[in-house]
């Protein structure tokens, strides 16, 4: 079930919202939490095999058992022994199902072995919910958290709106959310935010990155035939797809997660705006940055023993091809991860020589870096990504005729794409210029009855947001194009 | 006491406000949808828009609205389905008379047999050479299809008439409309707004709901609809008589204005072959001539179409029997009896060897007004 299909918008989100709401009115939260479990199950089952619904459960159960084992643990060679368990547990339950191919097609030639490599069904989610329970583990071995109970750990890791593509999150801090009370005015604000981020996401989705995805395509589809402009437009198209996808995704998430009453980390901010790479993955998907910065650098930082410069780079490469490697079981996701981590030690060394350049020559820099990184991300292999690099960085190099743009207008701006745009975005804007309002407004007075009351614009500018999301899913429709990042 | 007033108090507070958040939320699917329909189709916002508005009242029975236009449906300034007419000398008018299936309700725009027909009449003679006008129309019936014959007749003086009766149209009539006159009842002023959401969400609904609820639902509804009237099992022998005097009125009035009728057989999608879903099928023509049971529009079609072979041969008018080569071949239909694209094409291609025929026959002065044409 796509987060932008009507199927999730109309009818499985809403009614999972009712019900948890009713369940927690009638009912102790306990009850309600324990709906959102089975929701999240019956959404991943949904759109996943069985046996990997069965592998979800299998991992939940494996690492909520070992955290406990550590935390029982008062001494540290058995906690430490624990983790090491359960990170190589992650580690090798991860590199099973999706690097098995990859690794033995690189290894049998090598060996000249002639059998067939096996090709392993991809779990879905695998990559974000084991980093969530790798986080997990590490938080409890360092005591950061308080041991979880099974029926929170495992509402923490498969709740719906992030289990199949993030954001990656602290389990603990989404499992104290299950049975925290929420004042009315903070859930009307939390449900009204929600419906906000859900239809903003929406739009990025089905008017911006589908838009964008179309011109993407075409130019990364015929790449031998691209000319110096063709291979520009191609690749500026697929930056601005994959941050409106990927953080159209995330909006959705978060704005699923708040209807709910949780709040779940963000993933986005303004990342285009960065002047800097190392600005950039403060902005770009923010939860992975997090766990890069505490749970792959920091820690690799430390057993290098001393934080020196030589060391800080070293780390910061190693994480970076990880992290790149984590994409999928691609050369060209490693070097993309090496391209950054090459960008950052830059980044770092300027940093520590105190060059500084003007902010709009750092944008420039950064922007046209992140752009020439995404052409590796998304070309098929290693050689289509140097032609497309010398396409856009050798103007005179032989290209072909370069009439991209021109085939592709007619598709670039539809009616359809219009009538969403209309659709979502006039009630957006409008309920930005209410949003304004309310951000300064003081509380409302709390009814005898120790409540408030939901605020009369904000339910109405709700219905309407709402109104506007069920008929463009409905009737406009949806182009059917998956996020890029469920693949991962 | 107090407590109980304030409680109740809230709950009413509590379903107004509900019921007014519903309120906003069904507004905006309406201006939602009238909102896309100006982008997409450049429909009123403010008025009603509905395939009816293609059509309005005259005293000459309806008409099509001149450069009228809904959703993809667009008619020139006659009012008729396709492209403008020009005829320069030379040209050879046809002109296609009947009901929907004519108008083209399924295919897609330029798919419709007409438009069809005058491609594959040029592509076989000349570029150029036939001009075919779509005078088709829904739920048209033959003494208001005679009366614009003739104005187009008057107009682009074409030399062949198609005809395609509606056997339906006969259900419970009880004497040719031919022998009635055109009733002229003036529009009412004004027309109730109506919901364009709601219009949407039940095609919708239509699309995704399975087929057996549909059917169960149009079940009800004819129920509903005939309440104590009796059905009927089948069409009476005096409705068949009548659509026969009304063929024999068409193609005597298309030699009186010197052209040379062309008679088509009605095709359906049932024929002898049975498909599964042949009993939804019956269940939704029904739901629009509820009077008449399921069983009974097999026998209208068989009984209708045998009626259009004796007139016609009786006549000696040109027949194409479009229901020996297409009925019951599913493919070709939409539903009950319009055409998919490929229906349109194949009841093209077998009007045209029966419209060169009749061009023939103009070439060879074989036809005069108030004579009946013969066959080559």
């Amino acid at each position: 079930m796509h987060f932008d299909s009507a199927s999730y918008l109309i009818l499985f989100l809403p009614a999972v919202a009712l019900v948890h709401w009713a369940l927690r009115r009638l009912f102790r939260a306990s009850v309600a939490q324990t709906w959102l479990l089975l929701a999240s199950f019956a959404f991943y089952s949904l759109g996943a095999a069985p046996l990997h619904l069965f592998l979800l459960a299998a991992s939940i159960l494996c690492n909520w058992s070992i955290a406990r084992r550590m935390c029982s643990c008062e001494q540290p060679a058995p906690r430490r022994a624990w983790l090491h368990v359960g990170l190589w547990g992650n580690i090798v339950f991860l590199g099973v199902f999706k690097y098995t191919a990859f690794f033995l097609g690189g290894v049998y030639p090598l060996l000249h072995i002639s059998a067939p490599v096996p090709h392993l069904a991809f779990p879905l989610g695998i990559s974000f919910y084991t980093l969530t329970s790798i986080m997990y583990l590490v938080d409890s071995y360092q005591k950061l958290n308080e041991p979880l109970s099974l029926f929170d750990y495992s509402s923490a890791i498969a709740f719906f709106p992030y289990v199949t593509s993030g954001p990656i999150v602290r389990g603990a801090s989404i499992a104290s959310q299950f049975h925290g009370e929420l004042q009315a005015n903070e859930r009307a604000i939390l449900f009204t935010a929600g419906l906000y981020r859900l239809a903003s996401g929406l739009l990025k989705k089905i008017v911006l990155a589908d838009l964008f995805a179309n011109l993407a395509q075409a130019g990364f589809a015929s790449m031998p035939r691209l000319s110096f402009t063709d291979a520009w437009i191609a690749s500026v198209a697929y930056t601005l797809q994959i941050y409106f996808d990927f953080s159209g995704y995330s909006d959705i998430a978060v704005g699923s997660a708040a209807l709910l009453g949780i709040r779940i980390p963000e993933n986005f901010n303004w990342p285009y705006i960065s002047a800097s790479i190392s600005e950039f993955w403060q902005r770009w998907h923010m939860s992975l940055s997090l766990f890069i910065t505490h749970y792959l650098y920091t820690p690799l930082v430390r057993s290098f023993g001393k934080a020196t410069l030589r060391t800080s780079a070293i780390a910061t490469l190693l994480a970076m091809a990880i992290i790149g490697l984590w994409h999928g079981p691609a050369m060209t996701y490693v070097v993309f991860g090496a391209m950054h981590g090459v960008a950052l030690v830059i980044n770092q060394v300027a940093k520590k020589r105190k060059i500084k350049l003007p902010r709009p020559v750092g944008w420039l820099l950064t922007i046209l870096f992140v752009n020439s990184a995404f052409v590796v991300f998304r070309a098929p292999d290693l050689a289509a990504a140097a032609h497309a690099l010398r396409m856009m960085y050798v103007p005179f190099g032989a290209g072909g005729a370069g009439n991209l743009v021109h085939a592709q207008l007619g598709q670039f701006l539809t009616v359809d794409v219009l009538v969403r745009s209309l659709l979502l975005g006039l009630p957006l804007l409008l309920v930005l210029s209410w949003r304004n309002n309310w951000r300064h407004a003081a509380p409302e007075p709390a009814t005898s009855a120790g409540r408030t009351a939901m605020p009369f614009v904000p339910a109405a500018a709700c219905a309407l947001l709402y109104s506007q999301i069920v008929y463009c899913v409905l009737f406009v429709g949806t182009t059917a194009q998956g996020f890029i990042y469920t693949q991962f | 006491m107090n407590t109980t007033a304030t409680s109740k108090a809230r709950r009413v507070s509590y379903l107004w406000r509900g019921l007014w958040l519903a309120l906003i939320f069904a507004l905006g699917l309406e201006v939602a949808a009238r909102l896309e329909d100006w982008i997409r189709y450049g429909a009123p916002p403010l008025r009603n828009y509905t395939f009816d508005q293609l059509f309005r009242l005259t005293r000459d029975g309806p008409r099509g609205v001149p450069h009228g236009h809904y959703m993809r449906w667009a008619l020139n300034s006659y009012g008729l389905h396709g492209p403008e007419i020009s005829m320069k000398p030379g040209q050879v008018g046809v002109i296609v008379s009947g009901a929907s299936e004519a108008f083209g309700i399924y295919e897609d725009e330029g798919k419709e047999f007409p438009r069809v027909l005058e491609r594959d009449l040029n592509a076989r003679t000349a570029p150029g050479r036939f001009v075919v006008i779509n005078a088709g129309m829904p739920g048209m019936t033959p003494h208001v299809s005679l009366e614009l014959v003739r104005q187009l007749r008057a107009q682009f003086r074409a030399r062949i008439l198609e005809i395609l009766p509606s056997p339906t149209e006969y259900i419970s009539a009880t004497r040719p409309f031919c022998s009635k006159p055109i009733k002229y009842q003036p529009p009412d002023g004004f027309t109730w707004p109506q919901s364009r959401v709601a219009g949407k969400l039940f095609e919708k609904a239509k699309a995704v709901l399975p087929e057996s609820f549909m059917t169960l639902a149009r079940s009800l509804l004819i129920d509903w609809q005939v309440g104590d009237r009796a059905p009927l099992k089948t069409v009476s022998a005096q409705s068949l008589e009548a659509m026969a005097a009304d063929i024999r009125c068409e193609v005597q009035t298309a030699r009186e204005l010197g052209m040379i009728p062309i008679i088509v057989t009605h095709p359906n999608r049932f024929g002898n072959i049975r498909h599964p879903d042949d009993e939804a099928q019956l269940v939704e023509w029904r739901y629009q001539y509820p009077i008449l049971e399921e069983s009974g529009f097999v026998d209208l079609e068989d009984r209708a179409n045998t009626v259009i072979r004796n007139t016609a041969r009786a006549e000696g008018g040109i027949l194409v029997d479009a229901d020996a080569q297409m009925s019951g071949h599913s493919e070709l239909f939409a539903d009950h009896a319009h055409y998919t694209d490929e229906g349109a094409a194949v009841m093209a291609s077998l009007l045209v060897p029966a419209v060169l025929d009749a061009y023939a026959q103009t070439l060879h002065g074989t036809v005069t007004a108030n004579s009946p044409a013969k066959r080559p």
